[in-house]
Order: structure tokens, then sequence, then C-alpha cells
């Protein structure tokens, strides 16, 4: 593949001075960008493998000063990170899965060419981007549906989705609409269509969308609190949350008694510093899986044309 | 060329007397719509009757026609706020450069990107781009803090070469507020905008590019004739959608890195609400905020779809 | 063939889909409908409670335990939402067996069991979710006390009165006229204190110094008043301008935390100045907000002098209460002028621990108490209690059984039963133990201070202290004229439900000398704000007036301590005062007075 496509760019890339020139000051450029993307997460890295009284001195850049692994063992010794982990991966499994595969269908209903529904599917989900009943109205919906402590609750109210809609409406509009066309002229139905030809040749923007979807429900914490107050089916996000926001207690607690209490059992910054690693570096692991599609997508873009 | 007519909205105009044939023959794409519709009625447009208690002086766990009807109040409430002016420009501020350097720096950043051809390189640089995400504004206000602090590193590299002979409080100084936030804000964005703009990319077809070159385009032409005409409707797509969230700038860096100093330039639509109306559980007024620019936004998105379909024959409806 | 099978799914999934939403719309309605119905009706039966309507408490064995509780027959089992107090979140994870040893104890010996309901969101959003969906557990704790007002209002909390005559003797005996304090206008009792009682605490606001330093001064006496504290300062930094890291160093800073951002500094002045919440109680009984008072524009001069100077760090608007910690501990800010304990947590409990046995017992702050000039010690407001604290217990319109939850309420304002919720159960293992006697004896482990920590607090929580706490006393189990605590161990003094501290029962005087050393010049006495209380309704005009200013004071101020010079910093404070009176800050010293007049006569009954 990868031959293929320099086969593909060689003809006008000619290797000219100026161009060479450009790529030069575009590496150097993107280096320069990858290290300011790059240095906070490491200096959260250094941070989560020193020790953590020593942290409080400050003046940690580069490498950890006194190293240790005892913030990890820590986390991994006072919560349930384990099944938090489990809940987070089949939440972001599900939850993608259907989110893509329904908003994708919902896409694709509003693109065919002719259908006397389109606009209206269109400004009907466009509305729901700008308006929301708020939080009190959502949470007695999730009541009455019986979705409280349930699994549910976490792929079913976000199944379909208007901003995907969008992007993957207007992904299929740069496709050939012939394709479609003659599909349909040779009767396929529409879900056939959908899957055999609007699914492969979607599959750059259904993988951004995926990842979209997967970090946005791995992310995600304020549902998992409010719907799920047994916390049966409290994801990683949760624990980051709770240990991330205890050095935020001074502005909450009236009680001086209570605020003393709270700060003496405050964990290290170093101990959050590890949480945000344990929680951020699965999905950043994912991504390079769903980027190959990215790349895989121009290939098919080729054959199309 | 052909790819951006593609997505002019097509009328799609069926006589009334053939409405029954109409349905019959699209008998398959009504049935996908209606289940995309019943999901949409219940979790979407179901609680939207909350919109109602901006009206009414609505208490939580009192029936909404117990409460009192109180009309326009609570909007009258936001208008008449001391600080509206303030606070509207600052909203307007720095929605606005979100709107424009915010918007435009990942375009800039995927071309970039599209122009390294070592994949390893370029992968390994598109995962790097997209970790600041990942960081909560919590850790970042505090790396900001060390960065922009009176003995902080930005303070002593610059008094070091000379350029400042005294240590500047950054964050507590007025006139740098709007630049410092919409640095952070794209460099924390910068990468996960971009994913978007880079699978657009992808999908430019490449028989194109081969033709670019037949023509004797250079690597610039390549990128402003082909590259940019060919992710322009999602650029037109995300534009106007960003339109309509004109009034939302959220509040979280604003309440972590805004000071007392700072105040006048940082106090936004949002923060307020989240204060006057979400902290202290005032809903009625919460709400009416809200849906005021829930209105506005759709309005400016309407507005925009209007003018881009004028100007560039794109449209998002 | 295909395509038929597609029709029946996706008709199949449209016909679910419609019964869902219908079923849904009629259970919405049937709900809100019977919300209705729970609330009026709650409203009447509650509201109109008299001693005969009260409900009879289960039946018990009849015989008052060791612990002297009288257990019920069957297990009592109460239903809890403790607020967003972080303990509860710790012993969530109950990850060192606290929970589960309270939980085994409370069963075999009191045969009571608690279901918690835990939510880490905001208190008040999950309160008003909760009051929305008609769905909370029995007992609330720990909420605001605005929070309490509207579940009274709505029907959903218990009218308490007559439950806390018949089964709160503990309660009414040692809350005593303070009780009053939680009554509503009709004297009805809807709510309870949380955390009540006294604190425990030697130190309040706090002008403190690095010790060690103050005696390279040689000086004799300690400063007494706040511009003799700033000339200590002065002279300290004179000494040590720069820290081991050549940083240089400042006489004080502040935190970011929303409640101080710089305000704290001006409130510890204050408090040498007798001002009650930031506001000076005048002769004739009205309030004045400091920023109309000279004694304010005083303050005011004194501290933009100190920045002036260059003593104040003026990274102090963007200072985290870890950043705030951890200059103290390097040694960047030699002064602390706030919370006193902050000295402590940043000064020598950071450096006994880092330095290990090379600790030098004077390398520590000690907190100061400073009158203002012609005031004297007793004036001075810098060390407050609130003795019926902030937050609220209601018994919910849900508790099927209310006289089974005050009995259990009322055990735990026993005596023995407050210590027992606050330390966890007496045993071998535990800090405490009740000996032969009756006396409630400590470990001799708890007895080093300096490893409170270890010893005390990990202790404590594996045996499950403080969390189980409903609505008792947190402040100082004080042995006076109310409760009865001469059975504590003579060994320890101000015993609270979180703390203790060792003294010599001889002298009275604490036994760890770097204690002495921190509080022997804290002679502040606890001033009582219990009748300075305010709570704000949010639905009142009065509490965007109180948030408004709150929210400007803190710009006006940074404004005000940073001018370039005594005659800019008097402009600015003139300018200030300007503005807050035109945002209602009239309105809000009236409203202030009313909330003490009207305090005053409840307390009095």
């Amino acid at each position: 593949m990868r031959k293929k496509e320099k086969e593909r760019l060689a003809p006008y890339q000619r290797p000219t001075f100026s161009g060479r020139i450009f790529d030069i000051i575009n590496i150097v450029l993107m280096i320069v960008f990858s290290f300011c993307m790059l240095y906070p997460f490491w200096n959260q890295l250094v941070l989560s493998f020193n020790e953590g009284t020593d942290a409080l001195n400050g003046g940690l850049y580069f490498w950890p000063r006194v190293w240790t692994l005892s913030n990890y063992t820590y986390m991994f010794e006072n919560s349930h990170l384990g099944t938090g982990a489990i809940i987070s991966v089949a939440r972001v499994v599900v939850g993608t899965a259907t989110t893509i595969f329904c908003s994708g269908l919902l896409a694709y209903v509003t693109t065919v060419h002719g259908f006397s529904g389109r606009r209206f599917m269109r400004v009907i989900y466009l509305i729901t981007m700008y308006f929301s009943g708020g939080m009190i109205p959502t949470y007695l919906l999730m009541v009455n549906l019986g979705l409280l402590n349930t699994f549910t609750v976490y792929w079913l109210p976000g199944l379909f989705s208007a901003y995907y809609m969008m992007l993957i409406a207007s992904y299929i509009y740069s496709l050939p609409e012939s394709l479609m066309e003659s599909a349909r002229i040779h009767g396929a139905g529409e879900m056939r269509i959908y899957f055999q030809i609007i699914l492969p040749l979607c599959v750059p923007v259904l993988a951004a969308i995926g990842i979209m979807a997967a970090v946005g429900h791995w992310n995600s914490w304020f549902d998992v609190m409010i719907y799920n107050p047994a916390g049966d089916w409290d994801t990683l996000q949760v624990y980051l949350r709770k240990i991330l926001l205890e050095a935020d207690q001074p502005a909450k607690l009236q009680n001086a008694q209570q605020l003393q209490e709270a700060m003496r059992k405050l964990t290290t910054s170093s101990v959050r510093a590890a949480t945000t690693m344990i929680v951020t570096l699965p999905i950043i692991c994912v991504y390079p899986f769903f980027q190959k599609y990215f790349i895989s997508g121009m290939t098919i873009g080729a054959v199309k044309g | 060329m052909s790819k951006q007519t593609a997505s002019v909205q097509q009328s799609s105009g069926f006589p009334r007397g053939k409405f029954l044939r109409t349905l019959k023959r699209e008998r398959s794409l009504w049935a996908i719509s209606a289940i995309a519709l019943v999901w949409v009625a219940i979790f979407a447009y179901g609680p939207m009757y909350g919109l109602l208690y901006s009206f009414f002086d609505y208490r939580p766990g009192l029936n909404l026609w117990d409460c009192q009807f109180v009309g326009l109040k609570y909007f009258r409430e936001f208008f008449l706020l001391p600080d509206f002016g303030k606070i509207l420009r600052n909203t307007l501020v720095i929605s606005g450069l979100n709107l424009t350097l915010g918007f435009i720096a990942p375009i800039v950043f995927a071309l970039f990107l599209n122009e390294i051809h070592n994949t390893k390189f370029k992968r390994t640089v598109q995962t790097l781009s997209y970790m600041p995400y990942f960081v909560s504004w919590v850790v970042v206000a505090s790396i900001m803090n060390t960065l922009l602090s009176s003995n902080g590193t930005i303070n002593e590299l610059l008094m070091a070469i000379g350029l400042i002979d005294q240590p500047i409080s950054y964050l507590n100084e007025p006139s740098l507020f709007w630049w410092i936030q919409i640095i952070a804000s794209i460099w924390k964005n910068v990468g996960w905008s971009a994913i978007i703009y880079i699978s657009a990319i992808s999908g430019v077809d490449g028989e194109l590019y081969q033709a670019g070159a037949v023509d004797g385009l250079g690597r610039f032409g390549m990128a402003w004739h082909i590259t940019i005409p060919g992710i322009l409707p999602t650029i037109v797509l995300l534009f106007i959608l960003g339109v309509g969230n004109l009034l939302n700038t959220g509040y979280e860096y604003q309440l972590l890195v805004g000071t007392p100093m700072t105040r006048d330039v940082y106090e936004v639509i949002d923060t307020y609400v989240y204060r006057y109306g979400i902290q202290m559980g005032r809903y009625p007024f919460a709400t009416a905020v809200g849906l005021l620019k829930s209105v506005i936004g759709f309005a400016l998105v309407l507005i925009s779809n209007f003018a881009a379909r004028k100007v560039t024959g794109m449209s998002i409806l | 063939m295909k395509k038929n099978t597609l029709h029946r799914i996706i008709s199949l999934c449209l016909a679910a889909a419609l019964t869902i939403s219908l079923a849904s719309c009629s259970q919405t309605s049937g709900n809100s409908s019977s919300t209705d119905d729970t609330s009026s009706g709650g409203t009447s039966s509650t509201g109109e409670t008299t001693e005969g309507d009260l409900v009879e408490p289960s039946p018990t064995t009849g015989t008052v335990n060791e612990y002297g509780w009288d257990p019920p027959v069957e297990t009592l089992t109460i239903s809890v939402y403790a607020g967003n107090s972080t303990d509860q979140q710790t012993f969530e994870d109950d990850a060192k067996g606290g929970k589960a040893t309270y939980d085994k104890w409370l069963l075999d010996n009191m045969n009571v069991q608690f279901d918690w309901h835990f939510y880490s969101n905001d208190i008040t959003e999950q309160l008003n979710m909760m009051l929305a969906s008609n769905n909370y557990p029995e007992v609330i704790t720990n909420m605001p006390d605005d929070m309490a007002n509207t579940f009274a209002a709505q029907g959903r909390a218990v009218d308490l009165t007559g439950y806390v005559e018949k089964y709160g003797d503990n309660i009414t005996r040692r809350m005593g006229n303070y009780l009053n304090m939680l009554r509503d206008d009709e004297g009805k009792l809807y709510k309870l204190a949380t955390l009540w009682g006294e604190t425990p605490n030697v130190a309040g606001y706090d002008f403190g110094i690095r010790y060690d330093y103050w005696l390279e001064l040689g000086e004799d006496e300690i400063y007494k008043t706040p511009e003799e504290y700033y000339e200590t300062l002065k002279k300290v930094l004179a000494n040590h301008p720069t820290n081991e890291n050549g940083d240089k160093v400042y006489a004080v800073t502040a935190t970011n935390a929303s409640t101080d951002q710089g305000m704290t500094m001006v409130n510890s002045m204050l408090g040498a100045y007798g001002f009650v919440n930031g506001y000076k109680v005048n002769d004739d009984g009205t309030f004045t907000h400091w920023i109309n008072t000279p004694e304010g524009l005083e303050i005011a001069k004194l501290l933009n002098k100190m920045w002036r100077e260059g003593m104040i760090d003026p990274d102090y608007l963007n200072t985290t209460y870890e950043d705030y910690i951890s200059k103290l501990s390097t040694g960047r800010v030699i002064g602390n002028l706030g919370t006193w304990w902050y000295a402590w947590t940043g000064g020598h409990e950071t450096w006994s621990v880092a330095e290990g046995d090379d600790y030098d017992i004077n390398k520590r702050f000690m907190n100061v108490s400073v009158a203002a000039p012609g005031l004297s010690m007793e004036d001075t407001t810098l060390l407050t209690s609130n003795f019926i604290g902030s937050t609220r217990c209601i018994i919910t319109d849900k508790c099927e059984n209310p006289a089974d939850v005050m009995r259990w309420i009322n055990w735990e304002n026993s005596e023995l039963g407050n210590m027992i919720s606050g330390w966890g159960a007496p045993s071998e293992t535990n800090n405490w133990n009740i000996d032969e006697n009756g006396n409630w004896i400590v470990s001799d482990d708890i007895m080093n201070v300096s490893q409170k920590n270890i010893y005390y607090h990990d202790t404590k929580e594996r045996n499950g202290g403080t969390i189980y706490t409903l609505a008792t006393a947190g402040g100082w189990l004080k042995d006076d004229e109310l409760s009865d605590f001469d059975k504590i161990d003579p060994r320890v003094d101000r015993v609270s439900i979180y703390d203790y501290w060792p003294v010599d029962p001889e002298t009275g005087e604490f036994s760890d000398e770097g204690v002495n050393i921190c509080w022997k010049n804290y002679t502040a006495p606890a001033f009582d704000t219990t009748l300075y209380s305010v709570t704000f309704d949010p639905n009142e005009p009065i509490s965007q007036t109180n948030q408004t200013i709150k929210d400007s004071l803190p710009t006006y101020w940074a404004n005000i301590m940073t001018a370039s010079s005594e005659e800019a910093c008097e402009q600015a404070f003139n300018d200030a005062a300007a503005a807050l009176n035109t945002m209602g800050l009239a309105d809000l010293e009236a409203f202030y007075q009313q909330s003490y007049e009207a305090n005053s006569a409840k307390m009095a009954g």
C-alpha cells in the first residue's frame, strides 16, 4: 500500500530545491509543534513517577528526581480500577459502534437523491444541536424510562447524533451519486446500498467519527455520575474526576474541621498525575488503529475514481 | 469542482397528488427515518418542555403548573444585568477569536501535515498533536501557572535575554488575557479538530493530484487548487455549525485561569449563568439564558447557511 | 424475501419504540400526579403534627446495652444520602476496611444498618434532581441550610418537633438553647445540625511567622498589632531575602480558591479589628460593611504598603492550595496571614517528615494572634466558632418510621454515641477503649503528635470512625454543664470526632513541645458567631445582591491592594466603596442586621 502511494506521489513530487527547503522547514516546524504538544503530557508522566512529597518542591521538568512506582501501586491497590476499566471499554465499544451505525444510516437517508424527507430530517436533527430541555427534564426522562443504574443509559441517549450526521453526510455528498443510482437501478435495497457501498466508501470519515465518539464515551463522567447513583457501572473517568476534584475542596467545604480533614487526605499531585496517565494512555494507544483508515481511505478514493 | 456542486441542496419537489405514491416508493427510507424520528422525539424533543421553566418561577420538586407564570422576567433580568455590555463583549471577542484563529489553525495544521511524506513521522506527529486534548483543564491551568508565574520559565527566559527587566504577571494582565486564552485553546484543540480535516483530505480523489501535476501545479498550487476545494464542504459545514455556537464559550478555562484582576475581560455569559443559575440552583434563569442563546445560535446558523449558499453554492440544509 | 424480513424487523422496531414512548409519556404524567399527592399529603400530615400523630418506634429488646442503646428487635435499616463530604467518598471504596468493620459492629451490637447513597456531583444540583424526580432516601445529611428549608417548605421533610421532644433528650440537653436556632418561624423543627458544637481549635485566623527566623531577631516580646507584625516580617525578610534555591522570599501570599483570592488577608486583618463576617457591629446594633469603615481603609493602607514594598507574593492570585503549601515548605514565604493550619501542613509537618532525625524543633511556623491598636485580645474575632455549623440533616417523608431514626440520632448525640461515631467502636485495636472502670482510655501510640497520621488517623479509618455520623457534635467534646465527658482520658484534650491533642494532665499544657511553641502566642479566645449566621434563599433578590458583591469584591480589593501609591490606594478604596454601595451594599448590611436580630429572638425561644 505504501509502495503504491509512493508511486502515485512520484510524478508531481519532483524534488525541487524550493520543495526541499519547504520540507525541511515543515519537518522542523512539526518537531517543535510535537514538542509543545507532548511536553505537558510528558510533564505529567514525570510527575507520576516522582515521589509525592518531593514533587512539592517543584522544579520537575524532564526526568523524575526521586523515582518511584508507588503512585501507580497506590492507585491499583486503592480503587476498583479493574472493573472501571472493563466498563469503560464496554461503553466505548458498544457506544461507538451503535452511534456510528445509526448516525451513518441517518446521514445516508438524508443524502439519498430525491428523497422527500431529507431536508425535514436534517432540520429536525439540526434543531437538537441547539435546543435542549436541560438537566432536570432529561434526568426525569431517564428515571421514567427506567434507565437509571443500567448500562443502556450510556449508549441509548447517544444513538443518533446530529453532528455526526452532518459530518458523514458532507462526506457522502462528495461521493459520486452514480454509484448509488446504479445500485438502485439494479434493484438493491436501501440497507444493502448502505452496507455494501456507503459504509466501505465512508471508512475515513467513519474512522474520524469513531475516534470522536470513542473519546467522548471514554471521557464522559457527568452521565455516569447522575444516572448511575448505585455505582454499579462506574467508569474509569469517575475515579479520575473524584481524585482531580479533591484538590478543589477549599472552595466547597464550609466547615473548617471537614476541610482540614479533607486536605489531610488530599492525594498528592503525583498520584493525580498517575491517575491521569492510567485514564488517558489507553485511548491514546487506540488512536493509531483508527488513524490507519485515513490513509487507506486514500487508496479507496483512488480506486473508486 | 463537481464535488462542490454535489453538495448543493437540490429541491425535492413531488406534487401533492403523488403523495401516496411517493410514500410507497420511499417506504424503506421512511422506515429508517421513522426509527430516527421516534428516537429524536423521545430523547431530544421529549425533555424540551423544560424550556418552559424559563417563563415560570419554577422550583425543582413543584409541578410546573403550580409555579407562578412570570413571562419574560428572567429574560429581562439577563438584559438588565449591570455588567451586560461587558459580558456580551467578552463573549463575542473570545468566541470570535475561536471562530477565526481557532478555526483556521487545525486546517493549516492538516494541510502542513499532509505535506509530510514519511508515513511514520506523519502518524507520530498526528498522534502527538491530539494529546493535549486529554489533559484536563485543571492540569493545563497548573502548567500555565508554572510557566507564566513571576519566577516561571517564560519570565526567566525573557529576563535572561534582556527583553524585560521586571517579571510580568501574565495571568493578571487584562490586555493579555484574550490572547493567552486563544493560544491555550488552540494548543489544546488543534490536533483534535484537525482529525476531521485529515480524514477529509484523505478522501480527496488521488487522480486530481495527478491531473494537477500534469497541469504543472506546484505543491502550494496543489494545496490551494485541489486539497482546499476538496475539503471545502467540510470547512463550510464546520464553520456554519461553529457560528451557531458564537455565544457558547464554556466556563472552565475562565474559572480556572481567570483572576479578580482579569475579571473585566474574562466574565462571559457562560460563567455568569454557571454562578447565578446553576450554582445557586436558579433553573428559570439558567434556562432563560440558555434558550436565548439557542435561539440566537440557531438563527445564526440559518443566516450563515443562507449566506454560504449565496456565496459558495454550498449549504448544510 | 430478504426485503420482507427487513420490513418486518423495521416495523417491529417501530411498534416497540412507539409503545415505549407512549408508556413513558403515561408514566411521566402518572409520576407527576403522584408527586403532587405525596407532597400535598406530606404537607398536611407533617405540617400539623401533634404529639398524638407521632409514629411509635419499632419494638425493641427492652434492654439498654453497654453502649447506651436499646436495639430494635428487627434490624433497623436507614438509607442516607450524605452529601459530598470527602469522607463518604473515601469510605465508599472502603480501602482500609473501616466501613466493613463498623458495619459489622453496628449489626452485631446495635442491630442497625445503613444504606449509604453516594453522589459525587454538587450537592445542590443533586438535591434539586432528587426533588424533581421525587426520589430520595430516608435521611439527607450534610446538606446546605437553604436546601433543608426547601425540603421543609415542600412538605418533604418530616416535622421533628414532637420526635425531638419525645426521643431526643440528648439533643435537647446537649445543644441547649442553640437548638432553637434551627427552628422555623413557627417554632417547628424540620432540620438538625449535621455537625454542631464549639470549635476545638486553639487558632483561627493567623498572623503566623517562621519561628526559627523570629528567634534570630532576638526580640523579647511577640508582636501585638498588625502594624508590628508588618515590621517584624520586614526584619525577617531583610535577614532572608532569598531562600536556599535563590528564589526571592515573600512575607505572605494567598490562594486562588474562590473563597480567598486575597480576601483571606483582609478577613484576618478584620478579625484583629473585631469585625464579624466582614461587618462592623455598631453600638446601636446596625451593621457596617468593612469597605464603608475607616478601619477598612487602615487595613487597606497597611496591606498596600506591604505590596508596594514587595512583601506580598505577586502571584498570590494564581496560587493553588498545594502551591501555597509548597511555598511555605520551600521557604519562599515566611509568614502566614490566613488559615492557621496551612502553616502547620506546609511547615513542621512537612519538614519533620522530610528531615527525619535532623529536624530541628524550632523550624516551624508559629501561630500568632494580634489585636488592632486599642483593642484587647478578647475583642478580636480571629478565632470564631459557629455552634450550629452550616450543614443540616433532615428526615424525609420517605421515612416510614421517623421515631426509629430519631432514636438513633439521639443515641449518636449521647456522649458515648458521639465518641463511637467519631472514633469508631472501642476495642483493643482502636485508638481508644473502655476500661473496667468505664473510663475511656486512649492508646499510647497516639500520644506522639508528630506521628498522628500513621497512628491516629490510619487506625481511625480502619475502624470506620467519623463517617457514620448523621447529625452529632462535630466540635469539641467538652466536659461542661451541658455535656458529661469526664470519662475521657485526661491525657488528651480538645477531643472532637476528627482530632485530639495530648496534654500533660498535671499542668494542662500540650505534651508536645512543638505544639506549645506553635500556640503559646495565640491568645485570642473563641468568638461565638452562631447568632450572626445568615442563610440566603437563592430565589430572593438579596442573594443576587450578595453574590454580585461577593464576586466583585476581590476585583476591587486587588485594585486597592496593588495600587501604586498610598493616594492611589485611598482613591481605589473610595471608588470601590462607591461602586459596591450602588450594587446594594446597604441592603446587605440591613439583611445581616435583620438576620442577627431574628436569630437572637429565636435563640431566646
